[in-house]
């Protein structure tokens, strides 16, 4: 099975745990745990659940889900080229010219060069390929029809593939439907001259926005946020800028020749590039009759062809170089891959109407099924590595050999097992050390996963399995790792809330297997090899608690394990040093290391927002002896219950999960939370709360709730999702059973 | 003005020639839009958009066909398919997409028009 890379497919591999972990919350499950909403997934993960219940196989479930993108592609393609061209020629030769030429519009469409060469690791945005033409002729027919049945089915698919129609997928859905729609309104209102079924359009788009609410209501919560990523990408003025810089670093990349001809992946076969084009303005200069289809349809292909390739003449690069001003365009710096499959998309189609156009004017019917014969073998020849899955089982990038089809270590699936007993609170740092955020697991074959780290997309602990993740802590673990510091970092393992250690010593996966990628940077900071990882662990800790083959689990001594709740002992003021989000706490961490293990850091400029003037010039702002106790608990990844004991004055409780201002907390019988004037960031990255004992009601002993907010929106817009699909399933049904009975009385009269 | 230089002897003289030696007007502006990428170095706008000025002059002038347009696209396609097998994707075979680009752009608005 290829379960992916950078973004990773593991909800193939395990849909329930997938969703248990990631799907349902909106806390990253791995590194400090970012807040970022994901619910887009939600409906897939949900049918994969089911689909591998009865599959019992990621390989089968994969392999599944391909064909049902290549072969709803090709008849959703050959439906709406059947649908274009020209009926009014009605006699048996020109349909099957029709059907001919629709079959090749289709074969094209999933055989084109650009379309095959990115299906190993596809993300579920790769839906693409069959979502694009399936809703294009739904819509298609809905609008020359007025059959409601087209738009509920559509509707209901959006709802299934959620994830495309999301605001993760912005960019190739802007690029998609806005153009396509537009197409469709220009052929049924200036071609088909029919009228515009408006009533339903609007019905439709209310409910499209109701059954999408449980992913767009939190997305757009978080694109008002101030300081989310969402909405730092959206509002930043000085983004375009960058945005430009990055259009103009893929420019040189962009062939206008290339995009035109339809280049084989076989070199041998280059010569047949010419074919397509030809098809294409033979079919333009055939086309004396009064056909506007295939103009249409060409007006479009070259709107998307300069959208693509962007460099028609210098005042076509300034025009486009003009269109990143509009709010939002920047979605397209990439612009070669958001447009490729909108572009292969119009190109086929064009192409299935000039074939039309060609074959509607021979004579010869020998020369008709010659010619059919000669271009449907080049099309299919051309795909070839494709159709036997050489394109599907490459290799990884700068490994030696190593194959991304793997087959599951069963001894890694009861390390997995394990660190699901593991209690809640303690996350787990990942060695070998990435550069990113990745894992590399060896399968049983020579294969292996290089992906985003299993560990807590599929266990439910936060883990640490790279440079990004463990931010902002890199810096200062690279330079303690070089300076062999294990005191220190034992000391910033317990500042993160890191309890144990997961070393992954299989040679196969670090050593001269993978040389480059993912490690490239941190080698040269931490071990060179598996023997010194292992000297490297010894280090930090001895008690080893598992160990399955290669996979070892280590936990660190309880005498520098910070909990995820505690009570801090002082506040240790520092100014920042380091403007980078990376290295920011050398600031305090490397000198500050003799301080109490339960001391909190807060910045000087936080401190000053917080606290009175003259607090802020002392060193120390808070020591106390006399501290409360606390017990926490796990309600689920947004929300915990903090009991406090023995709480007699002002103290500061610090929660070791990345700060954001909609962690809440909330005293029992206090609908309203702590004030955000009392919400602080400290050790870099985590959340603190100055709590007093009025805030309790002068009470010792209490219960608090601390709560991720922004969950709440979920569920309410999950709630209204539901309501409106349970309405679309029962209009469907109610639809059906209606059709059925018309039919039933039809069969009966005739 | 144009008018006036239209009505003069000297403008009548020159719309006569011109419509007189067609094939001739025609064949300098495909020669200099095929010249444009088998002979010329370097990209300009002004010689691109000047020429093609000279062929959408041609067009109204002439009342040409879009057949002509498209069968000026399917030499350029030609040109470019050469360029691309001998070169790969060199400026040369850039610049003869880009001209098959403008040719068919032209080709459609005139069919539309037609």
């Amino acid at each position: 099975m290829d379960l992916g890379g950078d973004s990773g497919r593991l909800y193939f591999y395990d849909p329930i745990n997938y969703l248990k972990n990631y799907s349902l919350y909106n806390i990253l499950p791995f590194g400090t745990g970012l807040v970022e909403p994901h619910f887009y997934n939600l409906p897939i993960v949900i049918l994969l659940i089911g689909m591998k219940s009865i599959l019992q196989s990621s390989y089968l479930l994969i392999s599944i889900f391909n064909s049902i993108k290549l072969v709803v592609a090709f008849f959703a393609v050959y439906g709406i080229a059947k649908e274009l061209i020209d009926k009014k020629s009605n006699n048996k030769y020109f349909s099957m010219l029709r059907e001919i030429s629709s079959m090749f519009a289709g074969l094209f469409y999933i055989f084109s060069p650009r379309m095959i060469g990115n299906w190993d690791k596809a993300l579920l945005s790769h839906d693409q390929v069959f979502l694009n033409p399936l809703m294009f002729y739904l819509v298609l027919k809905y609008f020359l029809t007025y059959n409601i049945r087209y738009l509920l089915v559509g509707l209901i698919i959006s709802f299934i593939f959620a994830a495309n129609f999301a605001w993760a997928s912005a960019p190739p859905f802007f690029a998609f439907y806005p153009l396509s729609l537009l197409f469709i309104l220009f052929y049924t209102s200036l071609i088909r001259r029919k009228k515009l079924p408006w009533k339903g359009i609007i019905a439709g788009l209310l409910i499209f926005v109701g059954l999408h609410s449980f992913h767009l209501i939190p997305a757009i919560v978080s694109l008002f946020d101030p300081g989310s990523n969402t909405n730092t990408r959206v509002f930043n003025n000085e983004d375009i800028a960058h945005q430009l810089d990055y259009f103009f670093g893929v420019l040189p990349l962009a062939k206008v020749s290339l995009n035109i001809l339809s280049f084989s992946p076989i070199k041998e076969l280059g010569w047949t590039s010419i074919m397509v084009p030809l098809v294409v303005i033979l079919g333009f200069l055939l086309n004396r009759g009064r056909n506007k289809t295939i103009l249409l349809t060409g007006l479009f292909f070259l709107i998307i062809l300069f959208l693509l390739s962007a460099k028609i003449t210098d005042l076509g690069i300034e025009l486009y170089k003009g269109l990143f001003y509009i709010p939002g365009f920047t979605m397209f710096r990439n612009f070669i891959g958001q447009w490729l499959f909108v572009f292969s998309f119009f190109y086929a189609l064009l192409f299935g109407l000039a074939i039309f156009n060609l074959f509607g004017k021979l004579k010869s019917r020998s020369l008709i099924t010659a010619m059919t014969f000669l271009i449907g073998i080049t099309i299919i020849i051309s795909a070839w590595p494709f159709i036997n899955g050489e394109f599907v089982n490459k290799t990884h990038f700068q490994s030696n050999n190593v194959k991304i089809a793997m087959v599951m270590d069963p001894k890694y699936e009861e390390t997995l097992t394990f660190i699901r007993s593991l209690p809640d609170d303690g996350k787990i740092l990942t060695l070998p050390f990435t550069d990113c955020c990745f894992q590399v697991i060896h399968g049983t074959n020579n294969g292996a996963y290089v992906g985003v780290s299993t560990i807590g997309y599929l266990t439910g602990k936060k883990d640490f399995a790279g440079y990004a993740n463990i931010a902002p802590f890199s810096e200062v673990f690279l330079k303690l790792a070089q300076e062999k510091d294990y005191k220190s970092i034992r000391q910033m393992l317990g500042l993160l809330n890191i309890q144990y250690i997961f070393h992954n010593k299989d040679p196969r996966i670090y050593d001269a297997t993978f040389p480059g990628y993912p490690y490239n940077h941190v080698r040269k900071y931490l071990p060179n090899d598996q023997k010194g990882y292992s000297e490297f662990v010894k280090h930090l800790t001895s008690n080893k608690v598992f160990e399955r083959g290669p996979y070892s689990i280590f936990a660190l001594d309880k005498d520098i394990y910070l909990p995820h709740f505690y009570i801090a002992t002082e506040l240790v003021l520092y100014t920042n040093t380091v403007n980078d989000w990376y290295g920011k706490t050398m600031s305090f961490f490397v000198n500050e290391k003799d301080f109490d293990i339960r001391t909190a850091y807060i910045e000087e400029e936080t401190c000053r927002r917080v606290f009175p003037k003259q607090e802020c010039n002392q060193k120390i702002i808070y020591d106390k002896n006399n501290l409360p106790i606390i017990q926490f608990e796990k309600i689920n990844p947004t929300k915990y219950k903090v009991k406090v004991a023995n709480a007699k004055g002002h103290y500061y409780l610090i929660f070791s999960e990345a700060f954001h201002r909609n962690w809440k907390v909330f005293i029992p019988k206090d609908e309203s939370p702590l004030p955000e004037s009392r919400h602080l960031v400290v050790n870099g990255y985590a959340n603190a709360w100055s709590i007093t004992p009025q805030d309790a009601g002068e009470k010792e002993n209490y219960e608090l709730i601390v709560e991720m907010t922004d969950q709440r929106i979920f569920y309410v817009s999950l709630a209204l999702s539901i309501i409106v699909f349970s309405g679309c399933v029962l209009w469907g049904v109610i639809l059906f059973v209606k059709g059925s009975r018309s039919d039933i009385i039809r069969r009966s009269n005739d | 003005m144009i008018k006036k230089i239209l009505n003069s002897a000297y403008g009548k003289k020159s719309v006569l020639w011109l419509k007189d030696n067609k094939p001739v007007v025609l064949s300098v502006i495909f020669l200099g839009i095929i010249a444009d990428p088998l002979f010329i170095t370097g990209n300009s706008d002004i010689r691109i958009f000047g020429i093609l000025g000279l062929y959408i002059t041609a067009v109204f002038f002439y009342k040409l066909k879009s057949r002509l347009t498209f069968l000026f696209g399917l030499v350029l396609l030609g040109i470019m398919y050469i360029e691309f097998l001998f070169t790969g994707t060199s400026p040369a075979t850039e610049k003869a997409a880009v001209w098959l680009y403008l040719f068919l752009a032209i080709g459609i608005i005139q069919k539309l028009r037609e």
